[in-house]
């Protein structure tokens, strides 16, 4: 029935998009200074995205450049892994041409809606340290695991008991020494050297052990039960060892355009969205402060024009309709109150990012548009919070080094994040043990619109398919999304330590 | 000019002819009838006027090319004032962008941003990356100006950073705050942005005219102090002088502005307003009451409150724990035996006398004055509390030399000790409980705050014209209250005094020779580059009592102290120290202005001897 719907008010789009588009713009714009609220409704009604009848890719010719159409002869599913390990590929590779004959590519994907949430400052060991207690074999950091402190005595991982600690560094220079030529033991020491000190509280706030504490069932139920019901991700690492920008410029653009730190990037050229719109998918961005594609300045001014922003309550409303976009970004964004943000950045009490992430679950799980959907749940990166895990080499995306030192590139990923699929393609209780980073997320994008890849990050990158079984999906019992109760005893100390 | 504050107004008049800081009842009553009617508050949102101070940084921005001109231009004074005017909306409302522009609020490596950065270039005149500053500048004020359209506005919270842009003046003046312009045209530029977002903000808040029209005047008389006398100075501005009086100034402008937010809101509460909460010495010497409410003159030289207030029997206890020399092996010292009462908490040594031959070499001790607001501790700062830093020297094989248990079974054994410990703690004696007790009594007894700035700051006594002048100095060509920072003039900031500063300033073996001292200091905690030979910047108060000096102790006096600082640290004496901190550098200080340093440092930072000794 919805896809009856979505068809028309595509066609309808299409027309206002192809003469309206820029007068449609400054319409958007003049809307915007009033109420955005309003405004963002009024495009979602009938506003400016683009044409495609998503449901009929593949086979047939998609809008778009030329070449991007091209007939393709796939590769081994061999060579393609060797040439992906080995960087062979190149910006501008179709995905069918670097994943092999056997990789489903366009249609033969049966989702119709690619959903994507990247929250905030979460190491994979740091949340799921606990996983094997509920027989999934993750692999998590062994007993073994220490780091020194600033006396040299061992620290091991302990459970959170702060619950909103003060953020740990992640800069480019502490992500290395956190990583230390791959022992993965300078979070403490690192952790040490760097805090902002709450002033109501205690040591254990501020402490460099803060950088070893991991989460259990009860303080992540969320990530336990999608672990559980869905498939995880074990070698799934940020993009770069580094903060949070050049992190989410890896999954807008598949690089950082050559910045390593929170620097507006120059001379942006192209990122996901430009391909989106060449093909005219439609897409939205839903999100609640400054959404965290605004550091690429250029394009943000450009879309928000164009109408692609929207509320975190027009994703509900679209969940509920069975209006989901082919592609939608869900960003937790910025929280003003650093403690209760839903985005599950330090010093952030986790259940808060929790409870928010599980309604936007179960509202996807609810939609008319389940059936279709993907949605991909990661954190861009693991905010100076301890991992057992080396980040592996990773291809250059470009020659741009814009604010990179003599001897130093983008050819390492960062630390590894919690990765989840949540579809009813998901395997169930699955940890795939592939190497992704941001770009899979993109990959998989390309795969199933046949886009090709930005950079020769993208280009190598592995779309996560062996975390979905497109032929035969599991059948799952009732999927009960957890309510997860926000504690607010916890809340009301967090509030009295941070808010000053 | 001085003036005492009573019973909400603020009266002009002599210190010397004394001041009554006692709520006259009379005024007290009509303060109260004045609040009962708030003014209707304007309708314009701090949202629409911090963006139009955004809008004119960009179009001030446009004029400034520093690939051309790599000096100080008007446009770029006008830059620097339209983003002192907006930054403390634009951090609420683009907390990203604000950051690119001038670093973290609460940054661990300070450089005040991408504006910093532009400051410094054009300082130095090296623009080689100014065209990248320009381009970082430039997107994060669009970035701010666009999301301020649809920025969802606290009008309370708005209205609390008037009464923190009031005390960040005096930080401006006093060149001590991270964000703070390189040259004397810049500082007075920001410190010009401020009052002018304060008086536009205020308008905001109540159109009382009488309310306004006494900020107003208070503005002008700031504003008048730090406008260039012409033209010809507005880019090559001289040193700002009396700058002591201006910061006080700052605390009447503050309890102004939060008259105004409680006229508007009379729901608001002041301790939320307040920049921090003064100790209760500062507080009581300048409160005000306001109806049934009061307020005090916050301002960067007013002493904050201890974390952590205690009882007076924990502080008791850590009085005679202090004193106690079984804390240590063999019972051969006391915490007062380093930490000398007499000696301004310290104990005249170069280095601590070790008692461990394994670890001969220790580092100056440290005071313990002013520890009550610190964020860091010893040298390299690898202790985060005084409580820990007491409990690690216990046990320090080096320093007393006591495991736990042997502390635990010593003091049990004092049965008078052992009772008080279990009135004061649940679990009576532990080695926990010892540096509980131990902080407790540096945190309530060790901040005198009796010097003659503090007595000046809280309107006790007037200044030396000397240490004021020595005061000057400091702020400003000496550039030493860039580390040193008011009130605590130590490493860590107000308002929350919660991250400490660090500096690698290049100290030689001895004053004369030309051998970078070989100690590595933070390094060794953080093992970053960036942090080999950096140590914490101590507070320089009572430092006329704690010679020698540096953490290896080799310099005797103050006076070899500052030629020191004046030669440029070890970069002046041609030794390679990459990561010695930019504000070291050579001062080229005049005799005279060596003199009124010295005479700051050592009298106007100088607590009486016996606010300051404890006895056993």
């Amino acid at each position: 029935m919805h896809h009856t719907t979505l068809s028309s008010r595509r066609a309808l789009r299409t027309v206002s998009y192809g003469a309206l588009g820029i007068l449609g713009g400054l319409l958007v714009l003049a809307a915007c200074s009033s109420e955005e609220g309003s405004a963002q409704e009024h495009l979602g009604s009938g506003g400016s995205a683009g044409a495609a009848s998503g449901g009929s890719a593949g086979a047939e010719t998609l809008p778009g450049p030329e070449e991007w159409n091209r007939d393709v002869t796939p590769p081994s599913t061999e060579a393609a892994a060797t040439g992906r390990t080995s960087c062979q590929y190149k910006a501008g590779a179709l995905p069918k041409e670097t994943h092999g004959a056997g990789a489903p590519m366009g249609k033969d994907i049966p989702i119709d809606h690619i959903l994507v949430i990247m929250s905030e400052n979460r190491s994979f060991d740091h949340y799921l340290q606990g996983i094997r207690s509920i027989g999934i074999d993750a692999d998590v950091a062994p007993d073994t695991y220490t780091n020194p402190d600033e006396n040299g005595d061992d620290i091991a991982p302990a459970r959170d008991t702060a619950y909103c600690f003060a953020d740990t560094p992640h800069s480019w220079s502490s992500v290395h020494r956190q990583i230390n030529g791959g022992k993965m033991d300078g979070f403490v020491t690192e952790a040490s050297g760097s805090h902002e000190t709450p002033m109501n509280a205690t040591l254990e706030y501020i402490e460099g052990k803060r950088a070893l504490v991991y989460n259990t069932e009860e303080d992540v139920p969320l990530v336990y039960w999608m672990a559980k019901n869905f498939s995880i991700g074990d070698r799934y690492f940020c993009s770069v060892p580094g903060a949070t920008w050049p992190n989410r410029e890896y999954l807008w653009a598949a690089t950082s355009f050559g910045e390593k730190g929170n620097d507006f990037p120059q001379e942006v050229d192209k990122t996901i969205f430009t391909y989106l719109n060449e093909r005219q998918l439609d897409w939205k961005f839903y999100h609640q402060n400054t959404p965290s594609m605004a550091m690429l300045l250029d394009e943000y001014f450009k879309y928000k024009a164009e109408g692609r922003f929207f509320t975190l309550d027009d994703y509900y409303a679209d969940a509920e309709a069975g209006t989901l976009p082919q592609v939608a970004i869900i960003d937790p964004g910025p929280d003003i109150r650093t403690w209760e943000g839903i985005d599950e950045h330090p010093p952030a009490q986790t259940d808060i990012g929790q409870n928010w992430m599980s309604n936007v679950v179960r509202a996807l799980i609810a939609s008319p548009n389940w059936e279709s959907s993907a949605l991909f749940i990661t954190y861009d990166e693991h905010g100076g919070l301890y991992d057992h895990v080396a980040p592996p080499k990773a291809c250059p995306p470009d020659d741009r080094r814009d604010s990179l030192a003599d001897g130093e590139a983008f050819d390492m990923y960062g630390v590894r994040v919690p990765f989840f699929v949540v579809s009813p393609f998901a395997k169930q209780g699955y940890v795939s043990h592939n190497v992704y980073d941001h770009t899979s997320i993109l990959r998989f994008i390309q795969a199933r619109y046949t886009i090709p890849a930005l950079t020769n990050r993208d280009a190598n990158a592995e779309a996560p398919f062996d975390m979905f079984d497109f032929d035969a999906p599991p059948a799952r019992a009732a999927l009960d999304v957890p309510e997860v109760a926000i504690n607010q005893e916890r809340l009301a100390k967090c509030e009295s330590i941070w808010n000053q | 000019m001085t003036y005492c504050l009573i019973a909400g107004s603020v009266t002009t008049g002599s210190i010397a002819a004394g001041c009554d800081h006692k709520p006259a009842p009379s005024a007290r009553l009509s303060a109260s009838a004045a609040e009962q009617t708030p003014a209707p508050a304007s309708t314009r949102r701090f949202n629409d006027l911090a963006r139009d101070y955004a809008t004119q940084a960009l179009a001030a921005l446009e004029k400034v090319d520093p690939a051309s001109t790599c000096k100080l231009t008007p446009a770029y004074l006008e830059l620097r004032s339209a983003i002192f005017a907006g930054k403390a909306w634009w951090r609420i409302a683009e907390r990203e962008a604000s950051e690119v522009l001038l670093g973290p609020e609460r940054p661990m490596v300070e450089g005040g941003g991408r504006l910093g950065m532009l400051d410094a270039a054009l300082e130095s005149g090296d623009c080689k990356d100014a065209k990248n500053h320009v381009f970082q500048i430039r997107s994060a004020l669009r970035l701010i100006q666009l999301q301020l359209r649809t920025f969802p506005e606290s009008r309370p919270k708005s209205a609390r950073r008037l009464s923190f842009m009031a005390a960040e003046l005096g930080g401006v003046i006093l060149e001590a705050t991270p964000e703070v312009s390189l040259s004397q045209s810049g500082m007075r530029a920001d410190a010009r942005g401020l009052l002018r977002g304060l008086r536009e903000g205020a308008a905001l808040l109540s159109t009382d005219a009488n309310a306004l029209n006494k900020l107003n005047g208070q503005i002008a008389a700031l504003q008048s102090a730090l406008v260039p006398e012409n033209d010809a100075t507005l880019l090559d501005a001289p040193a700002l002088a009396g700058r002591a009086e201006l910061v006080r100034q700052t605390g009447s402008l503050g309890l102004e502005v939060r008259r105004l937010i409680r006229l508007a809101d009379p729901s608001a509460t002041t301790d939320l307003e307040l920049p921090f909460q003064p100790s209760r010495r500062d507080a009581y010497a300048e409160q005000v009451r306001l109806g049934e409410r009061t307020d005090v003159a916050v301002t960067v030289l007013s002493l904050p409150e201890p974390r952590t207030l205690t009882p007076k029997s924990r502080v008791e206890l850590g009085r005679r724990l202090f004193f106690d020399k079984r804390l240590s092996q063999g019972n051969s010292r006391s915490c007062a035996s380093c930490h000398e009462p007499g000696r301004g908490y310290s104990d005249g040594k170069p280095r601590a006398v070790s008692l461990d031959p394994e670890v001969p070499k220790l580092r100056n001790v440290p005071s313990l004055l002013y520890t009550a607001s610190q964020a860091a501790f010893l040298w390299d700062g690898r202790l985060l509390t005084a409580k820990r830093q007491a409990q690690r020297v216990i046990h320090s094989r080096a320093e007393m030399g006591l495991t736990e248990a042997e502390l635990v079974e010593r003091l049990s054994g004092d049965a008078d000790l052992k009772a008080a410990f279990t009135k004061e703690f649940k679990d009576g004696v532990t080695a926990e409980n010892v540096g509980t007790a131990l902080a407790a009594f540096q945190a309530a007894t060790l901040s005198p705050g009796e010097s003659p700035l503090d007595r000046f700051a809280r309107g006790q006594a007037p200044l030396d014209a000397d240490v004021s002048r020595g005061l000057d100095v400091f702020a400003s060509k000496a550039r030493c209250a860039r580390c040193h920072v008011p009130p605590l003039f130590a490493g860590t900031r107000p308002n929350d005094f919660a991250i400490s500063v660090f500096a690698a300033i290049g100290v030689t073996t001895t004053p004369t020779s030309k051998q970078l001292d070989p100690d590595l200091g933070r390094f060794e905690v953080t093992h970053s580059k960036a942090d080999r030979h950096v140590f914490k910047t101590p507070s320089l108060r009572d430092i006329g009592l704690t010679a020698p000096y540096f953490h290896n102790g080799a310099f005797k006096t103050l006076e070899q102290v500052i030629d020191f600082y004046d030669q440029g640290g070890a970069q002046g004496l041609g030794l390679e120290l990459p990561n010695q901190d930019p504000d070291v550098r050579k001062l080229e200080l005049t005799a005279e202005e060596k003199r009124l340093l010295l005479k700051f440092l050592r009298e106007g930072l100088a607590d009486p001897q016996e606010s300051i000794e404890v006895t056993p």
